[in-house]
């Protein structure tokens, strides 16, 4: 069943040279207990629309969206309080940042104490012990001593597993990690996302993982949207996907990473995009990654739709689907 | 936590060494040695004088002839009353100004007040005083043009606090010598408070924006935290440690202020007394005066210091 | 990190202060008041010490009492304050600029020695110069004023000391910050002497910080000469200061409030454009700031 569908999500931020698309006409559907992946560079608008769909722009960024369903109800015609209600209540988010991401003048058991009194209330006594399960839950044995604690006395993998203690406080229906392990020691990147997976199945929490990085999708992740420009440029199963590339974009990203055991020749390189990333207020005419694309001719001036091919969406003139496989 | 409270003792050690040492010059240039020294090395003297202090006495005025600590003590609570007074019309007008104008960015309550708070902070104190005087007290008549009360009250000395000593005639005035006195408190404490207040909300602001757009507001968002509580419990707590930072040098320019706002206002404290003892050379008084007042920034800074260990959890306990 | 050469920060910085509103104002304000204080001995109408005793406090030109022979009326001594306004304008200007001047060098320079200097020496230094800092300015001065008496050249000196542990501190912490850079230790690795290090290296990237101070300075110097002048610790009358002015005002708020407001007015218009001006400058050279 539908958790999350949003269709045509548009933010746009007001700067002083302008306005900026930084999503651009995005198509999202999550099912409960669904695991599914984002992954993009940085500024390819995958935090934007991650903070969208949570409710959390700035003031300064307006959002528009023809279709947002959440658990079956309309977001659309929802006042702006009623809908940040309905989005607490159901959507959790993780940032990249944990030790930032925490107040720093507040005690760990005071921010999860909280928020658990905030979503589920409860006497002292109630909401201490449901802390403490709360800790246990996300891999904290020491709780006791962590609740009286402040978040720089604690490892950047602790601060996010008390992150995500204090997502769970909130019971979410899904939960959104916005490069949860970017920031943290490789071996205690795999501890998180084990816990993420394990929360998500015992919970049946569906779960949207946002990522740069095309290894941690590929064993976890049921769907995986790619993103470039502010637009999702391609989606579909994740192994479809990544055992063959319909977009040309999404075929450099894969290549763009040496994989273990890959076999390289002297002169061998690794494949890259020429150029850079286009600032989102200097966007190319027609198909974003036209300059930068090796299969890119005449027809990618005019803007690509996106269309359904062989159950996958890709926006390209040019799919890669007679090429090599 | 010992290693910074260790820090702390040894900074104040030098300022007291370094401030005697200044009064100490001040009182030499006495005609007469305002204490009966019994060496005559000046260095030895010096450690006499600081003898003298603690045992309380602090010289006698050459005008007066009495007591330069006495004298001190019997204007220093008028110099306390507009200062506190003062102070928390600063600080709650300041910060109150502040929050509203960072929740309403860019609305004509903030340009207002960033630009009446500019204003503020290049007003030369001593001409505010005469303009607020010129309008409010020849001009419009509403307050008194100088002194602490009006002169048909006879209130006796109990505290030398105006605020409490009226209260305590209470019986025989009812409330109006307390009016009275409140009356008189007004336009100098309204001088004295304009360049802190306008420091404070500029601060205010500018360290709530800051803390606004943090990391930890946009989760306290994420858990559907109301926006009261958000600023409140969550911003407030951080953007006050910076604002707390430059309160010792608010208490510097209060202190400076306080003279002239005393000279201005005719108002019967350390700084007018200070600025007299200073016209006619009584060096007992101009020592005592600067030691004393000295002492009282110097203690500011240290609680505040110990105030903003107290706040900051990363500097109370370091991980 | 990427430190842009410093004529690129320039004239960025120009292009960002020139958009800033508030310190165009103020610039052009300064610059009018600057031209005043230059020309004002030769446009002024009257010898500023010049007594009229038949013209005793007439009102300005705009009153119906106005005289046009006095265009912003006379003081209690019959004296033109239009004369002792643009005379005072370039006795303030200039005692600024020198307390100032004289300040930020010594700061400076005694802000670089101590980056030579041991650690403890230099935490010592710096503990007294915190001491000196935390010190209420206005009382420091008066104290000093206390030892070597009242008068003008007393107050400059005050004054002077006043202003230079900001410099001191600011030298030596931006110095300190710098050289804890990743560049500074690759040229120190490339073999540059402590001294080029300082002049070629350190130098350009703490000018913006020490510029800013120095605007502040400015008024902050004007602001205490005028106080102890007001005060009379300062510049004795009949002199034309501004504060001394203000000062000598104070008996005749009530019948002749122009003797107080127009003083007071150049000193609030001269303080407030620099600090617009220093605004403006702060915002241009360090854009993370106050945005």
């Amino acid at each position: 069943m539908g958790l999350l569908q949003v269709e045509n999500l548009s933010v746009d931020f007001q700067t002083d040279n302008g306005i900026i698309p930084a999503v651009d006409r995005a198509k999202i559907s999550i099912n409960a207990g669904q695991v599914q992946g984002v992954i993009g560079e940085s500024g390819s608008g995958k935090s934007v629309m991650a903070l969208a769909i949570a409710g959390l722009l700035s003031p300064a960024a307006t959002m528009r969206a023809d279709l947002f369903n959440l658990d079956g109800h309309d977001l659309t015609r929802m006042s702006a309080g009623e809908r940040q209600k309905l989005i607490s209540n159901n959507i959790s988010i993780i940032f990249q940042e944990p030790t930032s991401s925490l107040n720093p003048s507040l005690t760990i058991g005071y921010q999860l104490d909280e928020t658990i009194r905030f979503h589920s209330g409860g006497t002292r006594k109630q909401r201490y012990d449901k802390a403490q399960e709360l800790l246990l839950q996300v891999g904290i044995i020491d709780g006791k001593r962590r609740y009286k604690e402040y978040p720089h006395q604690l490892s950047g993998g602790l601060n996010q597993r008390v992150m995500i203690a204090m997502a769970l406080a909130c019971e979410p229906k899904l939960l959104i990690a916005d490069e949860p392990t970017t920031a943290l020691d490789v071996t205690v990147q795999s501890q998180i996302l084990d816990l993420l997976l394990k929360l998500n199945e015992e919970h049946n929490m569906a779960l949207m993982l946002i990522t740069h990085d095309f290894s941690i999708l590929s064993e976890t992740t049921d769907k995986v949207y790619v993103m470039y420009g502010g637009q999702i440029v391609e989606s579909g199963r994740t192994y479809k996907l990544l055992s063959q590339p319909y977009h040309p974009y999404t075929k450099a990203l894969l290549n763009s990473v040496p994989h273990y055991g890959m076999h390289y020749r002297k002169g061998r390189r690794l494949f890259n995009l020429k150029g850079s990333t286009p600032s989102l207020d200097h966007l190319p005419v027609g198909c974003y990654l036209g300059p930068r694309c090796p299969y890119a001719n005449r027809k990618c001036v005019q803007t690509p739709e996106l269309r359904t091919l062989k159950g996958r969406k890709v926006r390209c003139h040019f799919p890669l689907i007679e090429d090599d496989s | 936590m010992i290693a910074s409270i260790l820090k702390q003792l040894g900074t104040l050690l030098i300022s007291l060494l370094g401030l005697t040492v200044l009064t100490f010059i001040l009182s030499q240039q006495s005609d007469t040695p305002i204490h009966p020294y019994q060496s005559d090395s000046a260095f030895i003297q010096y450690f006499e004088y600081i003898q003298f202090l603690i045992n309380g006495d602090w010289g006698i005025s050459s005008i007066h002839k009495r007591s330069v600590l006495k004298d001190f003590l019997q204007h220093f609570p008028a110099t306390i009353e507009l200062i506190v007074f003062a102070m928390i019309l600063a600080v709650t007008t300041g910060l109150a100004l502040g929050i509203l104008a960072s929740t309403r960015r860019g609305g004509w309550l903030d340009n207002t007040l960033m630009t009446t708070s500019l204003v503020g902070y290049s007003m030369p104190i001593f001409w505010w005083g005469m303009l607020l005087v010129l309008l409010f007290s020849l001009t419009l008549g509403w307050t008194p043009v100088a002194g602490r009360i009006s002169f048909e009250y006879d209130i006796q000395p109990f505290t030398r606090f105006m605020l409490i000593d009226t209260l305590l005639h209470h019986n025989k005035y009812g409330f109006d010598a307390f009016l009275n006195a409140l009356h008189h408190l007004i336009l100098p404490a309204v001088t004295l408070s304009t360049i802190p207040m306008a420091i404070i909300a500029r601060m205010t602001r500018s360290s709530l924006l800051a803390v606004l757009k943090s990391e930890y507001i946009r989760t306290a968002r994420s858990k559907g935290i109301s926006k009261q509580r958000i600023i409140w419990v969550h911003a407030l707590r951080n953007a006050l440690q910076p604002i707390l930072t430059i309160s010792g040098v608010q208490i510097s320019i209060i202190m400076s202020g306080v003279i002239i706002t005393e000279y201005i206002f005719a108002w019967p404290g350390i700084g007018k007394w200070l600025l007299e003892a200073v016209s006619r050379r009584d060096f007992a008084s101009i020592q005592g005066g600067v030691l004393a007042l000295s002492i009282i920034v110097i203690a500011f800074n240290l609680v505040l210091d110990f105030l903003s260990i107290y706040l900051n959890p990363r500097l109370r306990r370091p991980s | 990190m990427i430190k842009l050469p410093v004529s690129a920060n320039n004239r960025a910085a120009w292009t960002i202060f020139r958009q800033n509103k508030g310190a165009m104002i103020g610039a052009v304000i300064l610059i009018i008041i600057l031209i005043l204080a230059i020309i004002g001995p030769w446009i002024s109408p009257y010898d500023p010490a010049r007594q009229f005793t038949n013209k005793i406090l007439i009102p300005p030109i705009w009153s119906p009492a106005g005289d046009f022979n006095f265009f912003l009326g006379t003081d209690d001594l019959g004296r033109d304050i239009l004369s002792r306004l643009l005379h005072g304008a370039r006795l303030s200007l200039q005692l600024t600029f020198t307390v100032v001047l004289i300040a930020a060098l010594s700061g400076i320079l005694i802000g670089a020695g101590a980056a030579f200097l041991n650690q403890t020496l230099r935490s010592l230094l710096m503990r007294i110069m915190d001491l000196l800092l935390s010190f209420p300015s206005l009382l420091l001065a008066i104290a000093i004023v206390a030892i070597i008496g009242p008068g003008l050249p007393n107050a400059i000196y005050a004054v002077v000391i006043v202003l230079i542990p900001q410099f001191v501190r600011i030298t030596q912490s931006s110095i300190s910050d710098e050289l804890n850079n990743d560049y500074v230790m690759a040229a120190r690795l490339d073999g540059a002497s402590s001294l080029r290090l300082l002049s070629h290296h350190v130098w350009p990237n703490i000018t913006p910080a020490l510029t800013v101070q120095l605007t502040f300075s400015f008024s902050t110097a004007l602001l205490d000469i005028a106080a102890l002048g007001f005060l009379g610790l300062g510049a004795q009358p009949p002199m034309a200061e501004w504060g001394t002015m203000l000062s000598e005002s104070r008996a005749f708020i009530q019948f002749a409030p122009w003797t107080m407001t127009l003083p007071g007015l150049a000193i609030f218009l001269t303080v407030l454009s620099i600090n617009l001006v220093g605004d403006g400058i702060r915002d241009a050279l360090d854009p993370r700031l106050n945005r």
